[in-house]
């Protein structure tokens, strides 16, 4: 896996963790926040409605105890008083009215028609006051059935009553006052508190969980709707969470002080959830946004820090791949950039180090080589001057004076003032100088033909290469031949280059014999002048590129030949230096070059 | 292309994807709470007979933005008085109707013309046409049949002799025709006699009875719609000295309330609270799911007596305007 990939996997993973956290804990909050804000509307709603009905009680006190017990219903009448308490409230109250034991009307505000054949002592309100005398009793809502209406009204009402001590002719005795309140009060007081659009909503009950108000108390009543109230009857004055008809909500409870009631407050989690969309929109969206950003930034760090790498990498994948002198990469972070420069100078030290090696290898091996061309066959020098002693022996005095003339050419070509680059026209006087000693030496046992073009004679060669050539020729070819031998020297211009070559008609040798003649290990020290073919092969190349040297063809008994391959470079002191440093003059090194490029 | 850029693109893509779907819920946040006007078109919308559907029609409405036009109206003479009604609220935007058919008889396809498109729901009475409505009413033979009971019921003597007068009404609605035949046959297996029928619209009516009453008066007077029933009472309060029992169907104030002084024997009572929050409902559901599935849902009624009518569980239908 790249390091992009890598951050940016792990960007994602740790962008949706911290987004699902964040939203859970807001998600929490919220919940928290709503519960809070529900447990104050209801406290609110609570109080206000603990206000109303404790202004009832204060409108009952106030009739009871600053009239009724003050009045002798013999002679005073209650209707005043009544009528002016009702005026006072009648925004909150539909009638106030007080009765006998007996269910007779003894005073009632609004004055009304009361309703012909109604049992009041049969109504619920009347059996409770008259059951527990020392309390006050709030009804269920209700519709009003006490007065006549011709309107043909009819009013929903909470009855609060209580059992009294009329008097009457100086005697006590019980009666019922009763505040009807009017039932849209209470309904209006909690509607405010159902005014919010979202599905919770607020409901009252009684102590026995028979519903006093709900939003909903109609659909409720016809079965639409249904309600949990029996349930949450049980419930204390604190947040609870249910489950009711598959929607999971959070219920909180409120106890009304005094009547026993319950306020309840419903909110479905399915409210949260949908107040939650835009939190969820806009917590994704971010979470969605920061995730691009990242993963662009990602790629932008990474790039910064793989990209100098990659390269970097591909620098040593080129250096492997044997390419000597890379191109290694300097870049990048500050880190990166101190790699590339430590590879680079480890590279060039590298590079320095097998140079060092190179040139030291060719030194010696041209020390080596120059210690092989200075050597000198002892047994040639002794033959040769044993000639000569024998010629002025014989008073052969003009071969005498030949022959050493022959041989001091021959060692001053061989000196060449210390030289190794020398003019063809030299190496064949060499050869020539070489050759006239063998003849005298082998008493023209074989016959030497030089067929040099004058074309080449002003080359560069390197020195003394024709002269083991001839020894081999003579030693190989000539030495055990029975008929006149010949050995032709020729020289001549082809392809560009030069080549000389020694032909001999001797013996010859097979032809896989002549080819591990230029073969390092077949090397062994031969007879002859004490070079030997391969070191001349050896020299040409270590002078003039491997494309050149020396090639010998051979078949027994038909002779041999063998040709000196040097490229053509005109002789002037300049070529002659630079080769002799090791140096190839720049024509040569061109055809060379496209030479290589041909095979 | 190497696998890592590909799935690089694949996550951009993806996360690209849910930056549109995001948005497109951002910008539609507003607009899940699509808001409708729904007209609502019955005979003398004024009458207080009404109350109870209206309410249903409000709670129905609540919470799911609807503006809801009652719209005025008087009586209605004919059809085409009711379908340019319905037409006009329909090209003022209006997104459905409900409407209350004065006529049941779809004459040359007029009503079918003007309700083609939108969703229109039919309350209280049916309509003979070519094309069918959803419906929402009460089963007006079943209510027939309840009043003949409550007749049966209450005639603590037996119905044997008993002289009953129909007032029928506008029998050019289906649901009044039903009535009546539910009221006859079932009042058929009794000993009663049927003395009359008064089977015309509303302002005949008044002249009929008084009629009927003065050449050949009944024991018991059987109303079977809310004005007529309120004929009933006018014609008895008017003559006190009939000694004549009502049965009928009503839930106006009215009735309640002579129901109440013992006027009125029995008094049938459709749930219109009911009716108007059900088709509410039903306007609502074909309005947001684009459906043109026909459904019928009945409406409950109940018989209330004097004696009855202040029962915990009658007096939350009977009364429920009057909060």
């Amino acid at each position: 896996m790249t390091i992009s990939a890598s951050f940016t996997v792990v960007s994602v993973c740790c962008m949706c963790f911290l987004g699902i956290v964040l939203y859970k804990q807001f998600a929490k909050e919220e919940e928290g926040m709503t519960i809070e804000n529900t447990e104050q509307l209801l406290a609110q709603t609570a109080i206000n409605l603990e206000d109303y009905l404790r202004s009832m009680r204060r409108i009952s006190d106030a009739m009871y105890y600053s009239v009724i017990k003050n009045k002798d219903l013999a002679v005073d009448s209650l209707d005043e008083e009544m009528n002016l308490l009702y005026e006072a409230n009648k925004d909150k109250l539909v009638s106030v009215a007080c009765y006998t034991n007996e269910g007779k009307l003894v005073a009632a505000a609004p004055v009304a028609t009361v309703k012909q054949n109604v049992d009041v002592t049969s109504q619920q309100w009347f059996g409770d006051a008259m059951g527990q005398l020392e309390n006050f009793h709030f009804s269920n809502p209700h519709v009003q059935n006490l007065f006549d209406d011709s309107t043909y009204r009819y009013y929903w009402v909470i009855s609060l009553s209580r059992s009294v001590d009329l008097t009457s002719n100086g005697s006590s005795l019980l009666g019922v006052l009763l505040v009807d309140m009017n039932y849209s009060s209470i309904e209006q007081l909690l509607d405010k508190a159902n005014t919010d659009t979202s599905s919770e909503y607020v409901y009252l009950m009684d102590q026995n969980g028979d519903i006093i108000y709900h939003p909903m108390q109609d659909l409720i009543q016809m079965g639409v709707y249904k309600e949990n109230n029996l349930e949450a009857l049980n419930y204390e004055d604190e947040s609870h969470k249910e489950v009711f008809e598959g929607q999971t909500r959070i219920v909180t409870l409120k106890t009304i002080s005094y009547t026993g009631w319950k306020i309840v407050s419903v909110v479905p989690l399915e409210a949260f959830s949908m107040g939650r969309a835009g939190t969820r929109y806009l917590a994704i969206m971010l979470i969605a946004l920061s995730l691009l950003a990242i993963i662009f930034l990602n790629q932008m760090v990474s790039a910064r820090i793989a990209k100098p790498l990659r390269k970097l990498n591909d620098s040593v994948k080129e250096w492997e791949a044997g390419n000597l002198e890379p191109d290694i990469y300097v870049g990048g972070s500050l880190e990166v950039e101190h790699l590339g420069k430590t590879l680079r100078s480890t590279v060039g030290q590298i590079q320095d180090l097998m140079q060092d090696i190179v040139v030291k290898q060719e030194e010696k091996r041209k020390s080596e080589l120059d210690a092989l061309q200075s050597q000198i066959n002892p047994h040639f020098l002794y033959n040769t001057l044993d000639s000569i002693v024998w010629m002025i022996t014989g008073e052969r005095y003009d071969d005498a004076v030949f022959m050493i003339t022959q041989l001091a050419s021959l060692f001053r070509i061989s000196l060449s003032r210390g030289k190794t680059i020398i003019r063809i026209e030299d190496e064949i006087k060499h050869a020539q100088n070489y050759m006239n000693i063998q003849k005298i030496r082998y008493k023209n046992a074989f016959q030497v033909e030089f067929q040099i073009e004058p074309e080449i004679m002003q080359c560069c060669t390197v020195k003394l290469v024709v002269q083991p050539l001839l020894e081999n020729a003579i030693y190989y070819g000539m030495e055990y031949m029975d008929g006149e031998g010949l050995i032709i020297i020729r020289g001549y211009r082809k392809d560009g280059d030069v080549y000389l070559e020694v032909q001999d008609n001797g013996l010859g040798m097979p032809e896989e014999a002549a080819a591990q003649l230029l073969k390092e290990n077949e090397r062994e020290r031969k007879r002859g002048s004490g070079v030997g073919l391969i070191n001349v092969h050896n020299r040409i190349k270590l002078r003039f590129g491997e494309q050149y040297g020396l090639i010998i063809e051979s078949f027994p008994d038909e002779g041999m030949t063998v040709k000196i391959h040097i490229p053509f470079i005109p002789f002037t002191e300049e070529t002659q230096k630079l080769l002799d440093e090791g140096k190839l003059p720049d024509e040569a090194r061109e055809k060379g070059g496209q030479e290589n490029e041909q095979k | 292309m190497s696998r890592n850029k590909v799935y690089l693109g694949l996550l951009v893509a993806s996360i690209l994807a849910v930056i549109f779907y995001v948005s497109y819920g951002m910008l539609n946040i507003g607009k899940e709470n699509k808001s409708y006007t729904v007209s609502v078109i019955v005979e003398n919308s004024s009458s207080d007979r009404w109350n109870a559907f209206k309410e249903g029609l409000s709670k129905g409405a609540d919470g799911n933005n609807v503006y809801l036009n009652v719209v005025s109206t008087a009586k209605f003479s004919s059809m085409e008085e009711e379908s340019l009604i319905v037409r006009r609220e329909l090209e003022n935007g209006a997104d459905g109707v409900i409407v209350e058919p004065a006529f049941s008889e779809d004459l040359n396809g007029k009503f079918y013309e003007t309700v083609s498109e939108k969703p229109v729901i039919l309350v209280e009475n049916d309509m003979e046409s070519e094309i069918l409505y959803s419906t929402v009413m009460p089963d007006h033979s079943g209510m027939g049949k309840a009043i003949a009971d409550a007749v049966t019921a209450g005639e603590e003597k037996g119905l044997n002799g008993v002289k009953i007068g129909i007032v029928g009404g506008n029998q050019k609605k289906i649901s009044m025709q039903e009535r009546v035949k539910g009221f006859q046959d079932e009042i058929a297996e009794t000993d009663a006699f049927i003395a009359w029928n008064i089977l015309a619209d509303t302002s005949r009516c008044q002249e009929l009875l008084s009629e009927y009453m003065e050449t050949d008066p009944v024991d018991i007077l059987v109303s079977l719609n809310n004005d007529t029933t309120e004929l009933c009472i006018d014609y008895l309060l008017d003559h006190p000295d009939r000694n004549c029992r009502i049965y009928g169907e009503g839930r106006s104030e009215k009735t309640v309330y002579y129901l109440d002084k013992g006027m009125i024997q029995a008094l049938i009572v459709p749930n219109e609270y009911y009716m108007g929050y059900r088709s509410m409902e039903l306007i609502l559901q074909k309005l947001e799911q684009y459906t043109t599935e026909i459904k019928n849902i009945e409406v409950d009624f109940l018989s209330v007596t004097k004696e009855t009518m202040y029962d915990e569980s009658i007096g939350k239908i009977l009364f429920p305007t009057v909060r």
